[in-house]
């Protein structure tokens, strides 16, 4: 099933399928870990559309809700 | 010969750098703590019977190594002459090098750069192209990487690996991989990308020995870079060959980590660990001043008598240095002599604060909270056009807003360094200065130093809140790696804390001396009365402050707390000492902040900055001047004020969301 990173439940893991971000945005993240294929796990949510922690990796990145709305992962 | 350590943030490069050169810098868990590059030499001994190398000291300091490192600079890597090496190394000084003065001729230096960190070479914020403007540079890489996170390190390991430069690939933070059940196998990451690989911890420093060896084998030798199409698939490939993962259960500081960022607890968490580490400070602070006050009274007291025995008990000089230091026991706050208020409030009452709160936030920092801080507000800073990474520069701002705007250049945008600059100049007092405040209104009733902060806050919302909507361009997005809780090391902190202690000392305490020197000279000679005779509309007009408060404004240029200090003696009343200090702290920050904010701003937008600071102490000195002239009680001014400044921006909020619907229905 496909979701996207926010939609996601905490704890949630899947492999990343798309990522609908300008170019920029795109290297940036892929600088980080975050790229098409990496398996990525969904691990806190703020309130109130703040940001979203994920687990790439063996480490933890923060991700402001407005990229990770864009980010889709298969679960 | 120039040495690189490079890497992605937050891997321990300005611990290695420590460890190789002696040269103390920051480190922190947190991305981005090195912003701009430092350098320091090694000296590499050869062809002895066993290569060694050696760090030399050149810190700042005595004159002899200042020398030194001027001689160094200048002559690049040409190999030096014993002489010269006896003259500056202070390990060769106390001769412990003994056994390879005779070969000093074959001594090298190495010139050895700690880099900003960066997680690729096409940068987007100005610390990484500082780093990538480095790597055309050096001679030499060292490739620093987290051993716990190979994969996201070796992506900049393999783009590093097409530049045709030696490297050697050193995998810090190996003392972690054991307690994370990760292993890796570094002779079999050695073969598969072609150098060496050393294990390193730059906490306790294992294996950096066997990194200088490894770099002394291989400093002359040649590479030829080698490129590779499909990088992540080539790093999973070396992943899958080297690193093995074992199952383990979460440990406390795992249990904590989650506990910082969980969705409902996470935010009052954070509020409650500022508040109490403020209060923690305060109230130790106080603690400890008021003991080195009673010691100053006790013993420092009869050293100035003698030497005002000494002087004759009067004249020109008498005046300036001890002051008015007549009545049965010295009064300190109010004497202004360069000797009795300015050492009295710089080591008696500035220094304590300044120590309690470095050792706060040098843990604090060392733990890795303050990327955990920016996540919780991130949503917060929206409101005033940021988001959550400008809380960093803002709290290293609490300590000194100097390195604060230094750590502006993490920030991606324009708009973002110079909301962030200027609010952060305006609004955030640094401890010296916050010490001395809370010195002097303190003894005035805690509802005057909440009329303080509460004005600072909502000076804080409101100008943010303009900011946003007037300043063009755009604020990034919040994109930011978490580093893991890790145990503060003792002695890093030690080693910090006495850094940044000393830092104090030399840089500030001299200035404050000199500072309260030139307004008694200006004083005696008249000049106060003439320039207070200038600018009386403002300060009488509009702030209802005396005319020799002008003397606190032209010594604040210089340092904050010294103006402070000089407003004790002037007999004013509440409502006058709070709105003194408040356009203290608005009107122009330090010229130390200023300096650095010329340069990480540009000149126009730092005068941008000065007017926006003019502006919003006029506006804000004059209502608390009018709050504060009795009619209205100070507990019910501080809620007038912040109930406004979060309406007001709200408002705007509301108007411009209208605003942006409507273009919308244009289209
Ligand atoms: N456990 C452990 N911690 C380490 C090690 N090396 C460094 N640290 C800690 O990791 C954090 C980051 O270290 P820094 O030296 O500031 O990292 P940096 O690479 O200079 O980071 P930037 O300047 O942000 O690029 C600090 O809190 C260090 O105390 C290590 O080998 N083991
Ligand atoms: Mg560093």
């Amino acid at each position: 099933m496909k979701k996207r990173l926010n939609d996601m439940k905490k704890g949630q893991k899947g492999l990343i399928e798309d990522i609908k971000v300008d170019l920029k945005m795109q290297l940036k993240l892929e600088s980080l870990g975050i790229r098409k294929g990496a398996l990525i796990e969904k691990k806190a949510k703020m309130l109130g559309n703040g940001p979203v922690v994920v687990g790439i990796g063996n480490g933890e990145i923060a991700l402001a809700h407005e990229v990770a709305n864009y980010i889709y992962v298969e679960i | 010969m120039k040495l690189l350590l490079i890497g992605n943030p937050n891997v321990g490069k300005s611990a290695i750098f420590t460890h190789l050169t002696g040269v103390s810098v920051v480190t922190s868990n947190y991305p981005g703590s090195t912003v701009s590059y430092t350098k320091g030499y090694l000296t590499v001994y050869r062809n002895t019977e066993d290569d060694a190398i050696r760090n030399c000291r050149y810190q700042a300091g005595s004159h002899k190594q200042k020398r030194k490192h001027r001689d160094i600079q200048k002559n690049g890597d040409t190999e030096i002459i014993q002489d010269d090496c006896r003259k500056g190394c202070r390990n060769c000084h106390r001769g412990r090098h003994g056994k390879y003065t005779e070969n000093l001729e074959t001594a090298k230096v190495v010139e050895v750069i700690d880099v900003p960190g960066t997680y690729r070479l096409d940068p987007d914020n100005d610390a990484e192209r500082v780093a990538v403007k480095m790597l055309e540079e050096g001679d030499f890489l060292i490739n620093v990487v987290d051993a716990t996170n190979l994969e996201r390190n070796l992506n900049l390991t393999l783009q590093l690996l097409q530049y045709s430069k030696p490297m050697i690939l050193v995998l810090n933070m190996w003392d972690e991989t054991k307690h994370k059940g990760i292993s890796v196998d570094p002779k079999k990451l050695s073969e598969l990308l072609g150098i060496p690989v050393v294990c390193t911890s730059g906490i306790t420093g294992t294996g950096l020995d066997e990194l200088a060896k490894t770099f002394i084998a291989h400093m002359d030798t040649k590479r030829t870079g080698v490129e590779h199409k499909n990088r992540w698939e080539y790093i999973g490939e070396i992943v899958g060959k080297v690193q093995s993962l074992k199952h383990r259960h979460h440990t406390f500081l795992e249990r904590l980590q989650d506990l910082s960022v969980h969705p409902l607890l996470g935010f009052p968490f954070a509020i409650a660990s500022l508040l109490i580490i403020f209060s923690v400070i305060i109230k130790i602070g106080d603690y400890l001043t008021n003991f080195t006050s009673l010691m100053l009274e006790r013993y420092y007291s009869q050293l100035i008598y003698l030497i005002g025995d000494w002087m004759g008990n009067k004249g020109f000089f008498y005046d300036i240095l001890l002051g008015n230091i007549s009545g049965e026991v010295i009064n300190y706050e109010t004497a202004m002599g360069v000797l009795t208020t300015g050492v009295f409030m710089t080591l008696g009452i500035v220094l304590p604060y300044i120590i309690v709160f470095y050792i706060v936030l040098g843990f604090i920092e060392d733990l890795g909270y303050l990327p955990r801080i920016a996540i919780i507000f991130d949503k917060m800073m929206h409101n005033v056009g940021l988001h959550g990474f400008s809380v960093i520069p803002m709290m290293l701002a609490f300590g000194c807003n100097v390195p604060g705007v230094m750590a502006l250049r993490n920030l991606e945008s324009r708009r973002e360094r110079f909301i962030t600059g200027v609010v952060m100049s305006v609004t955030i007092p640094c401890m010296a200065q916050s010490a001395i405040i809370l010195h002097a209104a303190g003894t005035r009733g805690i509802t005057y130093v909440g009329v303080i902060i509460a004005t600072l806050v909502s000076v804080w919302i409101v100008l943010g809140t303009i900011l946003k909507y007037v300043v063009k361009g755009h604020t990034t997005t919040l994109i930011m790696e978490i580093p893991p809780y890790r145990r503060p090391g003792l002695q890093i902190q030690i080693k910090t804390l006495i850094m940044r202690v000393k830092g104090f000392i030399l840089e500030a305490v001299p200035y404050v001396l000199g500072g309260i020197l030139v307004i008694n000279v200006l004083t005696v000679i008249g000049a106060i009365d003439f320039i207070g005779s200038l600018f009386k509309p403002v300060i009488k007009g509009i702030f209802g402050l005396p005319i020799e408060t002008v003397s606190t404004f032209i010594i604040g240029i210089v340092r904050k707390d010294a103006a402070v200090v000089l407003l004790e003696p002037l007999n004013l009343t509440d409502g006058q000492m709070i709105t003194a200090v408040i356009c203290l702290i608005l009107y122009f920050p330090c010229i130390a902040t200023f300096v650095v904010l010329l340069k990480e701003l540009g000149i126009k937008d730092t005068i941008k900055a000065t007017a926006i600071m003019g502006l919003v102490t006029l506006v804000t000195g004059g209502i608390v001047n009018i709050a504060l002239r009795g009619w209205l009680s100070p507990s019910v001014f501080i809620i007038i004020e912040l109930t406004f400044s979060v309406l007001f921006s709200k408002i705007m909020y509301i108007i411009n969301f209208n605003r942006r619907i409507q273009k919308i229905g244009l289209k």
